[in-house]
């Protein structure tokens, strides 16, 4: 079962995520962003659906790319996007769509996320990731 | 009596070097601390990360830690380092993402006295100041006028928009405008993400404070900088938003992409970097003084909006509020030692120049910079005045606050933010903040203590204390 919980971090957020695909693994990253953007407020109704589609030299920056993508389109959409759904995935190109909530006031900020000692490891149970995030 | 320990070995009274330098460090490793502060560094990974900063191509002299340092994604908050140009890096991780972010102090002619009750002017402010995430303000520009922002700073938007007054300009680091920021190096999404956001504070821990002066440490550097006992000021912190946001996000993907090309190879992709000479390393130092300048004057609109608010709630038409310095924290600039140029990265450490600089404004000559020294929510903040002896031991830099000690999440399971709230406003300090979760985030035992950490700088002789400002009242971010 695709999980994440966030871990210590003195300055920052640290997502820890844990999926038994790639797939699975960057949608529970979305998750994880938009529980933290939500963490302080609730959705007030449904908002759109965004497709996404990148390009990344690797799986890691890849999901760099996601994740600051779901950023991008939060802040200038304004809505939270609570549900992810990955069409096609390679270690270097995605396809997705993101579906949006409109938040009733949203306050915490996830400014990017960064490469900063990320490595998506194999494990026996899938993948396994985690990613520091600039709050 | 000297201390020693595993990773760093005391070289001074407030001096520590790293013990085991990586093989690939071009640079000893520094940190200014006393023994409690290097406890607290010890305890997470930002050692590890000044460490890795030394590796960089062209660093010079040291990677130095600040007292508040702790740990952060790249480079450590609290991080210093100097690279020789044209070949040697800039990295957008020795900047951080919100470019620009700093401290702007702003002294009222008003005494405590005069302010009595303070809630009307918090409550107004924080009707009139917008915070949280992505909130637009209630400016609105063109994408030209945003271009000129970028390239002209604070005085496109005193001169052309009349936000505040031209004498603002000469209390600015650099005048509030970096000279060689090229908007179309910022990208059309950047515009997009932060061009809607002049005009507004931000969340996490940007805050903007009303303050009394109440302890002066220098007379004679308080009469200079216009500060007296029993003054109200305001403590403005916020930077260049969802704009800067994005031009780091751009840029860290650009050079890492870039890494090879240039046979940089690093211990932390976060670390990012070109030469300052290569295309890379000049379009984002184009495109990160243009989110700088973007920081200025979203610092100079806020600046107006207090302004207008002081004026009406004092009900006072001669009420002023005088810029006393703005000082960057997160920023990289090409600054004079000795003879030769070197390009300072500043990660969450403020510029420290002495009374002997001839950029700082003529009135603060012989002084030395004013320096803003934030506390935790609910703690003084601190006023210093830069020594010239900054430039030999710290790169002409200092401290930028206490410096968290503690995650956001450690934070929030110890304190109560409903109680926090309530002690606070107990303490006469009236709070203006939504959530009770975000309060707990801020509270003063997730930082370190910010006098200590100021009197290590000024035993280190980097800076001296002038004086002490108490908050009366807090609008988070």
């Amino acid at each position: 079962v695709p999980s994440h919980t966030f871990e210590d971090h003195v300055g920052e957020v640290r997502m820890r995520v844990d999926a038994p695909t790639l797939a699975s693994l960057f949608e529970e990253a979305a998750r994880g962003i938009a529980d933290l953007m939500l963490e302080t407020t609730s959705a007030v109704d449904a908002a759109g659906v965004e497709a996404v589609e990148l390009h990344a030299p690797d799986k890691e920056s890849l999901l760099v790319d996601w994740l600051n993508e779901i950023i991008f389109l939060s802040e200038t959409r304004r809505h939270v996007y609570t549900g992810a759904r990955v069409q096609r995935i390679s270690d270097t190109e995605l396809d997705a769509v993101v579906h949006g909530v409109v938040p009733e006031n949203l306050r915490t900020p996830v400014k990017a996320a960064t490469l900063h000692a990320l490595k998506i490891e194999e494990t026996p149970q899938g993948y396994s990731a985690s990613v520091t995030l600039d709050v | 009596m000297k201390m020693e320990n595993r990773k760093l070995r005391q070289i001074g009274d407030v001096t520590y070097e790293l013990v085991e330098r990586r093989a690939d460090a071009h640079v000893p490793v520094r940190v200014i601390a006393d023994d409690e502060l290097v406890r607290a560094i010890e305890k997470d990974r930002s050692l590890e990360q000044l460490g890795n900063v030394a590796a960089l191509p062209g660093i010079t002299r040291f990677a130095l830690g600040m007292p508040d340092m702790h740990e952060g994604y790249g480079f450590p908050v609290g991080g210093v380092a100097a690279t020789v140009p044209p070949d040697g890096v800039i990295s957008p991780g020795g900047i951080g993402f919100d470019i620009n972010c700093g401290v702007r102090l702003l002294a009222s002619s008003l005494r405590r006295e005069e302010l009595e009750p303070v809630e009307p002017l918090v409550h107004e402010l924080s009707r009139s100041v917008p915070t949280g995430y992505g909130r637009h303000g209630r400016l609105s520009f063109t994408p030209q006028e945003i271009d000129r922002i970028l390239v002209e700073g604070c005085p496109y938007v005193v001169d052309e928009h009349g936000l505040g007054r031209s004498e603002d300009l000469i209390f600015i680091e650099s005048h509030g405008c970096l000279q060689g920021a090229d908007a179309s190096k910022v990208s059309s999404r950047a515009k997009e993400r932060g061009g809607d956001q002049l005009g507004t504070l931000g969340g996490g821990n940007h805050f903007l404070e009303v303050q009394v002066v109440d302890a002066i440490f220098d007379e004679g550097a308080a009469s200079v900088f216009g500060l007296f006992e029993g003054q109200i000021t305001v403590l403005l912190h916020t930077g260049s938003r969802g704009l800067g946001h994005q031009v780091c996000t751009d840029y860290v993907r650009v050079m890492d992409q870039s890494l090879a090309r240039h046979q940089i190879v690093l211990p932390d992709r976060q670390l990012a970097c070109a030469p300052l000479s290569s295309r890379e390393g000049s379009d984002y130092f184009a495109a990160m003084c243009a989110a700088a300048n973007f920081a200025w004057a979203n610092r100079q609109a806020l600046t107006h909006r207090v302004r207008e608010v002081f004026r009406r709630e004092s009900h006072k038409s001669s009420c002023d509020l005088r810029v006393v310095y703005d000082v960057a924290h997160n920023i990289a600039k090409l600054e004079s030692f000795g003879k030769g140029t070197l390009l300072v990265h500043r990660k969450g450490a403020t510029r420290a120049f002495g009374p002997s600089s001839q950029e700082i404004p003529p009135v603060y000559r012989g002084t030395g910079q004013p320096i803003f020294i934030p506390g935790s929510m609910g703690t003084s903040s601190f006023v210093l005045a830069g020594a010239d002896a900054s430039e030999d031991i710290s790169l002409s830099s200092t401290c930028h606050g206490a410096g968290r000690a503690m995650s956001r999440g450690a934070a929030k399971r110890l304190v109560v933010g409903a109680s926090l709230r309530r002690e606070l406003e107990a303490r006469g300090i009236v709070v203006r903040c939504p959530s009770n979760s975000e309060l707990a985030e801020e509270a003063p035992v997730a930082y370190k203590d910010v006098e200590r950490v100021v009197d290590v700088v000024a035993r280190a002789g980097i800076a001296r204390k002038v004086a002490r400002l108490r908050p009366i009242g807090v609008l988070k971010g």
